[in-house]
């Protein structure tokens, strides 16, 4: 299970980096039943990246591919079932008790659900101040101060700490939970899918708003999201996941302007574009996504893929994520180059040699958004 | 001043709900203000000889009982009594419920199955029964012992309200982020989980108050609960039962006691549900 544990290297960035992820498994027991077995189900299977001081590295994926599980489990929200976490040298995995809570400064969360992410019964000004007073950051009078000078700091009114959050909206909400996020001054906040349940006009306000803190306070992102435009808009490198794996991991604009894996192709084809007057082809799937219960053999993607070099060895080989090009790792092996050579492949059943397969370079660049063509 | 304005518009708003509070709380001023209303000593049998009961008139306004004592002056003491024994065996059952169903939530796991299985176990003998039961195993009861008996057989169906809630209230966001925020699991439960668990436990507390006053009027009925001399509502009903025909007063007023006070409890639990159950979809 254990193939793709190769170390994505970095690459334009010097030095350690801040947070490195390797192997992270989290697998769910499901509940044994009468004369059934329990099933496992690999929410993560197998993730290793890094993530550099003061980069933006993006998670995208549909729904249930594992994204926010691989977020939770960084923090330890989620305890994952194995694999390395290292925070600037620290293993946070090992970390048990009072050492893991006074960890959790360093690193914090934004929640996707502006509504359930902040405690009804708690004032706002309370809620900014617990981190603070947990981690005796502040005497009493000070963290109110500092409260209000966040609130100030997130675009909000320092009265509104005497308000309750069920008189915000969700964008004001959001805000609340951004500036909660920084009380305690992390050098990593992992954003859950921060802007997705807010109104498309508050969106861009919220993401400009980390765009602000992330230069001020030299902070690092983990951005988790599906919306394609706002990842390419936020992010520096982007990792894609399907069914528990990443399967491409790249800077931002190689990933938007050549992806390589078969399934970021597809994701990328189904983006809307906002231009009436462009057509476009889409790379439409065939099925449904299969039930993490139940994952194929080799490659997960292959049931659906449409490189048109996919034969047996997909169904055998689980690729590793391998560096096709500088900084660009994708786990495909039909994409050349790729250290399962051809004939391990063949001897696996394959009859379809590997080539390179860029199905958007012909539509592009009706595929992409203005922003970052080059 | 807006403060007011809004606690104003609160109680017009919800005519049943203010309704039932305002007579609670005159029951339960009367009750304080015993000594001061009661027009006589309540256990004072002043024909003990004659044993005398006379209908109500003007010097005793309800009549007295067959030991000639005043039943008005009865009825004001056994309130007390009833309400003292119905509210802390309430403070019992609520403490004792919301502890457990906390603790039983927030541990998970085997803990948790072991608690909620010994609960389980507990549910399957009716209150009745297991109120009976103890009291013939315990004999005298007093007062303390009273609240305490009826405290303590209360608070299964609470833990498992509690339990439910909490299980809930974990898995929210705002916990995560509290542990994200590296808060221990004290302040986590105490902090976050249990303020957002209060209202159903305060309906819960409401209503269950009107049930421990039926069951220890019945106690007393039975002549297990509190023991004359001393006046309870439920053993005042007990000394007139014999009677119903030609002293209908000795029972009726204690009786109509227990029924004005227990709607009063029940209406407000009732409404109570119904505003917090409303202000909790809407937030």
């Amino acid at each position: 299970m254990t193939t793709s544990a190769r170390e994505p290297r970095k690459t334009a960035r010097d030095g350690e980096p801040l947070l490195s992820v390797r192997n992270l498994t989290k697998a769910f027991a499901s509940r044994k039943r009468l004369f059934r077995k329990a099933e496992v189900v690999y929410a993560v299977n197998d993730v290793s990246f890094d993530v550099h001081d003061g980069e933006t590295l993006a998670i995208v994926g549909e729904s249930g591919c594992g994204k926010t599980t691989t977020g939770r489990s960084i923090l330890r929200l989620i305890e994952p079932t194995s694999g390395e976490i290292k925070f600037a040298g620290q293993d946070v995995a090992a970390l048990k008790g009072s050492a893991l809570r006074k960890m959790r400064r360093e690193m914090q969360i934004i929640f996707q659900d502006p509504f359930s992410s902040l405690n009804p019964r708690m004032t706002v000004g309370a809620i900014i101040r617990e981190g603070m007073l947990i981690h005796g950051l502040a005497t009493r009078a000070e963290a109110e101060k500092r409260a209000g000078d966040l609130l100030e700091e997130v675009g909000l009114r320092a009265e509104y700490a005497s308000r309750y959050p069920h008189e915000f909206s969700g964008g004001q909400r959001q805000r609340i939970g951004v500036a909660r996020a920084l009380s305690v001054q992390p050098r990593l906040i992992i954003c859950d899918e921060p802007v997705s349940a807010l109104d498309v006009s508050v969106q861009a306000q919220v993401i400009n708003l980390l765009q602000d803190l992330q230069r001020d306070r030299n902070l690092t992102y983990i951005f988790i999201a599906h919306d394609l435009s706002v990842v390419e808009h936020i992010a520096d490198r982007v990792a894609v996941m399907y069914l528990g794996k990443i399967v491409e991991l790249a800077e931002s604009e190689a990933l938007f302007s050549q992806p390589l894996m078969p399934y970021t192709q597809a994701l990328l084809s189904a983006a809307p574009v906002p231009d009436p007057a462009r057509t476009r082809d889409r790379i439409v799937l065939q099925g449904d996504v299969p039930s993490p219960a139940n994952l194929p053999t080799g490659c997960v993607f292959h049931p659906r893929c449409h490189h048109p070099a996919r034969d047996e060895a997909c169904a055998k080989i689980v690729p590793p994520l391998e560096e096709k090009e500088t900084g660009h790792f994708v786990a495909c092996i039909k994409q050349p180059p790729t250290m399962v050579d051809w004939a391990q492949q063949q001897s696996a059943g394959g009859t379809k040699p590997p080539e390179r397969y860029l199905p958007l370079a012909a539509l592009s660049p009706s595929h992409r958004s203005e922003g970052v063509q080059s | 001043m807006r403060n007011r304005a809004t606690v104003a518009t609160f109680f017009r708003s919800r005519p049943g709900m203010t309704l039932a509070a305002a007579s609670l709380v005159v029951i339960i001023a009367t009750a304080i203000a015993a000594p001061l209303l009661a027009p006589y000593d309540p256990v004072a049998q002043p024909d003990i000889v004659g044993g005398n009961i006379t209908a109500p008139s003007a010097a005793h306004p309800l009549g007295t009982d067959q030991f000639s004592r005043d039943v008005l002056s009865r009825l004001l003491f056994g309130a007390r009594v009833s309400l003292l024994v119905g509210i802390f065996a309430t403070v019992v059952t609520v403490t004792v419920g919301t502890a457990y169903g906390l603790a039983a939530g927030y541990s998970g796991g085997i803990v948790d199955e072991v608690m909620m299985r010994l609960v389980d176990a507990f549910m399957s003998i009716p209150r009745v029964l297991l109120v009976l039961a103890l009291v013939a195993l315990w004999g005298q009861m007093s007062t303390t012992g009273l609240i305490l008996l009826l405290g303590l057989t209360g608070w299964f169906q609470l833990s498992r309200l509690v339990r439910a809630e909490v299980l809930g209230a974990r898995q929210t966001d705002y916990v995560a982020s509290a542990r994200a925020l590296g808060a221990h699991d004290f302040r986590i439960a105490f902090r976050h989980v249990l303020p957002n668990v209060l209202p159903p436990i305060i309906v819960f507390a409401t209503i269950g108050l009107g049930n421990v006053i039926v069951l220890e009027a019945g106690l007393s009925y039975l002549g297990f609960g509190i023991q004359p001399p001393a006046p309870s509502w439920g053993n005042m009903i007990r000394d007139g039962s014999e009677l119903m025909t030609a002293a209908w007063w000795v029972s009726l007023f204690p009786g109509l006691a227990i029924v004005t006070t227990v709607m009063a409890v029940n209406a407000l639990g009732e409404s109570l549900r119904r505003s917090l159950g409303r202000s909790e979809s809407r937030a």
